[in-house]
């Protein structure tokens, strides 16, 4: 996949002074979350996962039990397990367009036909729920969506979620929803959507909004325990169960949930502000302000005339500044994508400071 | 896909951590990193940023282990997420729905339950307890065809714990080159040699080659989930691309733990830490055998944590293995696991007087039935 081999962590961290294309906050270290780790014996871990770290997880509903969770070597693990557990060839889906990768690629490995929901700038990159409805078939397996969205930060709100869900339940089909971003949100935090109906599957992972991506800690939640079945089947052939070390610092990560979320969330929230002004500013921009996550989807203004193999050149180049490439998202390449809460405020207005240098040292 | 549950682990996984004595491990009681690193190794771990890593490994690691297959580079290796991985993205990658695929038995099962769901044809040959568990070399010639795509082989090999001889390695080479067939080896437990002299690898007999090994048997750190594939370039390449949709990467913590394991030094203390564990409760497990006369045959293993034998009662494995859990809280496997009833399968990895206790309480369950 483009997105992973173009990712920064191939090109070369050292190579880029301003990067603004993580879609997660700021990596966190050990020390930082006072963990110590002398004393874990380092053996297989329980297949199903961590049972504080299960056990933390469905605290936020009073729906779930223990049983309903499994933690998977990070979110894309979850989503691979869901599509090889429920997908055969010629399976339809309906899945967003534009997403996070393996959640088209996957699916498309397996050869599976595949209905896109495309998401649009006219639109607001809002779900169109109609459209939706008419696109599910009788052999539709599920519908896949992302909220907050990565890589627009959209949300659907609480009434729209459960009008989709109603559909879904209805069509006899599942939703299957990408919710890594589900706590980093401008508004309020939207349920866990697996909590609210056994049709849906919801994913979920350390890796964006807890600022451990270096930790593979991930998990679905499902309340179908014959489905919860076959993910664990696809689990134990797939890795059997994740690290121990991993695992327990994650439990520790979701103890301090609610001290980090608030800290986290301004932190953010200060950062999209710096975003906001510089987009305003700018004038060679447009944008859908996003409403959740920590990235956002600007695309430079259809009157500005330039070669976009030029833009990424000199941006890379000239200024040092790394952004995420539109072609991950395969949409219209005049889009990119910036993650503004990874990098440090300098850092961030730099690589900010580059894109518009870039921009006018091209069109002058 | 339709893939099938894995009765070996699932089995594992209902009861490993409800049972008082869990004698189903075929790795060695596992390290903490206490024991493993010093005070200025620890701390520097706790200042790693915990970022993704890099998708097919640390570079560090890769050097470490590159550095244990003469004629390779840092890309030949994939890392994984435990060997199990590796296994299931050299299936996903190598082989397509339709092909041969000749497989040793007695086996962990992972590849054969992946092969039933990629709808891969599955020809399988046999390790012969006649032969102190070596193939029939005859035999396995008249197994692969011209239509054969790959040849998988676990050595030193999980039940039976033996280790292939010079001639049939060459052997299973020849045939894989007539074939033009691809040579697979899961090599875990290398390193888990009771002798101490470590299992020639196939890694470097023949262009297609893919090898695999890992940290959770014979270097007992199972917990850490680090596996690895050594490869052609180009095959190692096609694996990565695979491995972007199956977890994208390993935790920069176990990179970083795992290579410093790897280096010559650490990981000579480690292996003979293990081997001297494996040759003092092998001696648990013989005399605890014999005290019960000609109840139980076996081939002593060469390497890794485990037993395989045959016994002479009346008894379906699974039944057996069950009474033994229910009355007396201790877990072993069952043949039936591996398509062999009339075995159990006894790890022999543990510290010794939780493994005597455990073989204790199995004699009681046996003396109930005799």
């Amino acid at each position: 996949m483009a997105i992973e081999e173009e990712s920064p962590e191939q090109f070369g961290y050292d190579r880029i002074k301003n990067n603004l294309a993580e879609s997660s906050v700021s990596d966190r270290s050990l020390r930082n979350l006072g963990i110590n780790l002398d004393d874990i014996l380092l053996c297989y871990g329980d297949h199903v996962g961590h049972p504080g770290l299960r056990e933390i997880i469905t605290q936020q509903s009073d729906t779930l039990a223990v049983e309903d969770v499994l933690i998977t070597a990070g979110a894309s693990s979850a989503l691979f397990i869901i599509a090889t557990s429920l997908l055969e060839k010629s399976d339809h889906i309906i899945v967003a367009r534009p997403n996070y990768a393996t959640n088209i690629e996957t699916p498309r490995a397996i050869g599976c036909d595949i209905g896109y929901l495309d998401l649009t700038f006219e639109n607001k990159f809002q779900i169109d729920i109609d459209e939706l409805e008419s696109m599910i078939k009788p052999n539709t397996k599920f519908v896949s969506l992302t909220c907050p969205h990565n890589p627009t930060g959209m949300m659907l709100d609480e009434k729209e979620l459960l009008h989709i869900i109603d559909i879904v339940a209805k069509k006899g089909c599942r939703l299957l929803l990408d919710e890594t971003y589900r706590e980093m949100t401008f508004g309020k935090i939207l349920p866990m959507a697996a909590s609210l109906n056994p049709c849906v599957v919801s994913v979920s992972s350390l890796s964006k909004t807890y600022g451990l991506p270096g930790i593979r800690v991930g998990w679905l939640v499902c309340q179908d325990k014959d489905l919860m079945r076959l993910f664990l089947c696809a689990k134990e052939q797939i890795g059997i169960c994740g690290s121990v070390v991993d695992e327990a610092i994650g439990f520790e990560a979701l103890s301090q949930r609610d001290e980090w979320l608030a800290k986290n969330n301004r932190s953010i929230k200060k950062a999209l502000k710096i975003v906001k002004e510089w987009i305003t500013q700018n004038g060679f921009l447009e944008w859908i302000e996003p409403q959740g996550s920590c990235v956002c989807f600007p695309r430079i203004k259809h009157d500005i005339l330039l070669d976009i193999d030029d833009f990424y050149r000199c941006l890379n180049e000239k200024y040092g500044t790394f952004v995420g490439p539109v072609h991950w998202f395969e949409r219209s390449r005049r889009y990119f994508r910036i993650g503004y809460a990874w990098p440090k405020v300098d850092e961030l207005k730099n690589g900010l400071i580059g894109i518009s240098n870039t921009l006018r040292d091209l069109i002058s | 896909m339709k893939i099938e549950t894995f009765e070996l682990e699932r089995t594992q996984s209902l009861w490993e951590n409800t049972v008082d004595y869990n004698l189903t491990e075929t790795g060695i009681h596992p390290f903490t990193l206490e024991d493993l690193l010093d005070e200025r190794e620890i701390k520097k771990l706790h200042t790693l940023r915990l970022g993704y890593g890099q998708t097919n490994g640390s570079i560090e690691l890769r050097d470490a282990i590159s550095a244990m297959y003469p004629g390779t580079d840092r890309d030949n290796v994939m890392v994984t997420s435990g060997s199990i991985e590796a296994n299931f993205i050299t299936i996903w990658s190598l082989l397509e729905r339709g092909d041969e695929l000749v497989l040793m038995l007695p086996n962990y099962m992972q590849i054969w339950g992946i092969a039933h769901a990629f709808d891969i044809k599955v020809k399988p040959f046999y390790l012969k307890e006649e032969l102190k568990w070596q193939p029939d070399l005859n035999e396995l010639k008249n197994v692969v065809s011209p239509k054969t795509k790959m040849i998988a082989v676990c050595n030193p090999n999980n039940p039976t714990g033996s280790v292939l001889s010079e001639e049939a390695m060459s052997t299973i080479v020849e045939l894989a080159k007539e074939a033009d067939a691809w040579l697979y080896a899961d090599e875990i437990y290398r390193g888990a040699e009771l002798s101490g002299k470590e299992t020639a690898t196939f890694h470097g007999r023949y262009n297609k080659v893919i090898g695999a090994g890992g940290l959770s048997k014979a270097y007992a750190m199972p917990g850490l989930r680090i596996g690895w594939l050594v490869g052609p370039h180009k095959e190692i390449a096609e694996t990565w691309a695979r491995r972007d949709y199956t977890t994208i990467a390993t935790s920069v913590l176990s990179n970083r733990i795992a290579a410093l394991a790897l280096q010559p030094k650490l990981r000579a203390k480690i292996l003979q830490r293990n081997r001297k564990m494996l040759n003092e409760n092998i001696i648990v497990l013989k005399e605890w055998a014999d005290s019960h006369q000609d109840l139980f045959i076996f081939i002593p293993p060469q390497a890794g944590g485990m037993v395989f034998l045959r016994y002479n009662m009346d008894i379906n494995s699974t039944e057996l293995v069950t009474k033994i859990r229910t009355e007396k809280s201790t877990f072993i496997v069952a043949g039936d696991c591996f398509g062999m009833d009339h075995r159990v399968r006894i790890g022999i990895g543990s510290e010794k007087n939780y493994l005597r206790t455990g073989l204790q309480r199995i004699s009681e369950t046996l003396t109930q039935i005799l």
